[in-house]
């Protein structure tokens, strides 16, 4: 490395009062900037000095936090309880077109700190700074006065060498009911790679006293699922097989709602992506997850190539990407049990793929599959694939 | 010089700039690149001489990389967090240069991310006064840089 100056000898000795840190070499410095992040802290350095100032841009490892959403009608959300659903078949389904998945409208307003812009015709630095500072140490609340929203794309501009990007949305846009477990995970290059949706319709932690009580209404299924199984109640009792009744209770239409909303709102992420991807060419990782921990949507360096090369297709319905035609496989366990002791009721794993694969991929193959999620829902995926796999197609939408 | 370097055949002798001679073993020589590529390119038995680098810092390194070896995965956590909590914030940013200098892989990378830690939610007066740095810009290039990344100034801590 090249920031090896004859200088640092002046650096350490003789040591003045005054620390030189800022004659720390660019190189450590940029390793101290990566280590940050967070755009908007990164954003804060590049007021320190003219010398930040340059450096801050050539960060490669970015997160971007995004404060609110604004979603398709138009209303600001920064968490997703208020399209909480019902959880009825019914209700759900017509929430799939309508509330359950609130696309994302735009990127272009994710980002918005509630703040008031600066004063405006204030030539003097003092006060304005005074004024910036004054009011984020403040209650950011009690801001008067518009709101300024700033999209990523926006706030990334100056950010010309980023490899690394995150992005996290506040909340999961799937208005799921409480103890319900949905969790997606989505590989898009120009369209859809593969998407795992992992769900259960409730979570029975081993030490909570009150875990009955995360028994959602959809549970009823696995109940009746485990009466139609001669009283087994302990999965990996069974042969694997889903109960009839899966098919006439509600449960598997529900798998299927959960599979689209997973879809819709995965899309939705991947075409709101496209404007970042072809204005940062350096970008070779690229995740927008949400705090929930509900979605995430990855893109490797390959994918982002693919997209700028191949622009993608919209679906003509609203703002998404259009999702092709899919093959899918469903893993069912009316319960499940996981080492930890925590137990999925109507535990359900789904891997999805176009059907027009790519050759060299070996559809029998599962590690995909398994290896999507984080721990302790990775050994779920991996207890649930080797129960009995069905097979479902979806026409694209 | 090369008689003390021979007193053990195998331990590499490091001459930091205040005049401290250190002993150490191959293993721990060859986790700082800088030595590592001068022990190849010079006859191993000879002092080395790191005109950039005092003795705490090259202490400090030593202690590091004996203290994380040693140990489990947790224990080496436990160890590090410790170790960035005993420097000063002075010590912290000298440590760092001497870091940077020997190219010492692993502080490159816990340093930097305790640095980071440190200052993520400070103000841009926190951060000048952390990193020593006098403000360059002129107050109205200042107030215009403000003002573009309006965006970057909420959830700020108390300095």
């Amino acid at each position: 490395m090249s920031y090896l100056g004859e200088d640092l000898s002046i650096r350490i000795y003789p040591q003045s009062e005054i620390d030189h840190f800022d004659l720390l070499p660019d190189a450590i410095l940029l390793l101290v900037f990566n280590k940050i992040g967070d755009v908007k802290a990164l954003g804060r350095c590049c007021v320190v000095s003219r010398r930040f100032h340059a450096l801050v841009p050539q960060v490669d490892n970015v997160i971007v936090k995004v404060d609110c959403v604004i979603s398709d009608d138009g209303s600001t959300s920064s968490n997703s309880s208020s399209d909480k659903t019902r959880g009825t078949f019914w209700n759900l389904f017509r929430l799939v077109f309508g509330g359950i998945v609130k696309p994302l409208q735009a990127l272009g307003q994710l980002l918005g700190p509630k703040r008031t812009t600066l004063v405006s015709g204030s030539s003097s630095a003092s006060p304005s700074s005074s004024l910036a500072i004054g009011t984020s140490e403040e209650d950011g609340e009690t801001d008067q006065g518009g709101v300024t929203h700033h999209s990523p794309t926006q706030v990334l501009k100056n950010f010309n060498e980023i490899r690394l990007l995150r992005i996290e949305l506040p909340s999961g846009e799937l208005g799921i009911e409480d103890g319900v477990l949905l969790k997606w995970r989505a590989d898009f290059g120009s369209t859809l790679d593969n998407c795992v949706i992992l769900g259960a319709s409730s979570v029975i932690h081993p030490k909570t006293e009150n875990g009955v009580a995360f028994n959602a209404s959809a549970d009823a299924l696995c109940s009746g699922g485990v009466n139609n199984n001669n009283g087994v109640v302990v999965g990996g009792d069974d042969n694997g097989s889903i109960p009839d009744s899966f098919y006439t209770n509600g449960g598997l239409k529900l798998r299927v709602v959960w599979t689209i909303s997973s879809l819709i709102a995965a899309s939705a992420r991947h075409y709101l992506l496209q404007p970042i991807i072809s204005e940062h060419k350096t970008l070779d990782n690229l995740v927008l997850t949400d705090a929930d921990g509900q979605g995430v949507l990855h893109m490797d360096r390959d994918q982002l190539e693919e997209l700028r090369v191949k622009p993608l297709s919209a679906s003509l319905a609203s703002k998404r990407t259009l999702v092709p035609a899919l093959n899918m496989r469903l893993w069912y366990a009316p319960h499940l049990e996981l080492p930890d002791g925590v137990v999925l009721k109507g535990a359900t794993l789904v891997a999805i793929r176009p059907s027009e694969q790519s050759p060299k991929k070996e559809p029998s193959d599962v590690s995909w599959v398994s290896t999507a999620f984080e721990e302790p829902y990775r050994t779920a995926a991996r207890m649930l694939v080797k129960r009995r796999t069905y097979c479902l197609e979806m026409n694209s939408f | 010089m090369a008689e003390k370097a021979s007193e053990s055949s195998n331990s590499i002798s490091l001459n930091t700039v205040d005049g401290k001679i250190f002993k150490v073993s191959p293993t721990i020589a060859n986790q700082m690149q800088t030595i590592q590529s001068l022990i190849k390119a010079y006859d191993s038995s000879r002092v080395i001489s790191l005109p950039h680098v005092n003795a705490f810092h090259l202490s400090k390194i030593i202690e590091y990389l004996e203290g994380k070896s040693a140990t489990t995965v947790s224990a080496v956590k436990e160890f590090e967090a410790q170790f960035m909590k005993d420097l000063s914030l002075k010590q912290l940013k000298g440590l760092l240069i001497a870091v940077g200098y020997l190219k010492v892989n692993e502080l490159l990378e816990l340093m930097p991310k305790t640095v980071a830690k440190l200052i993520e939610n400070k103000s841009v007066e926190f951060l000048r006064k952390f990193f020593g740095i006098v403000n360059d810009f002129t107050p109205s290039e200042e107030a215009k840089i403000r003002e573009e990344i309006a965006w970057a100034f909420d959830g700020v801590d108390e300095d």
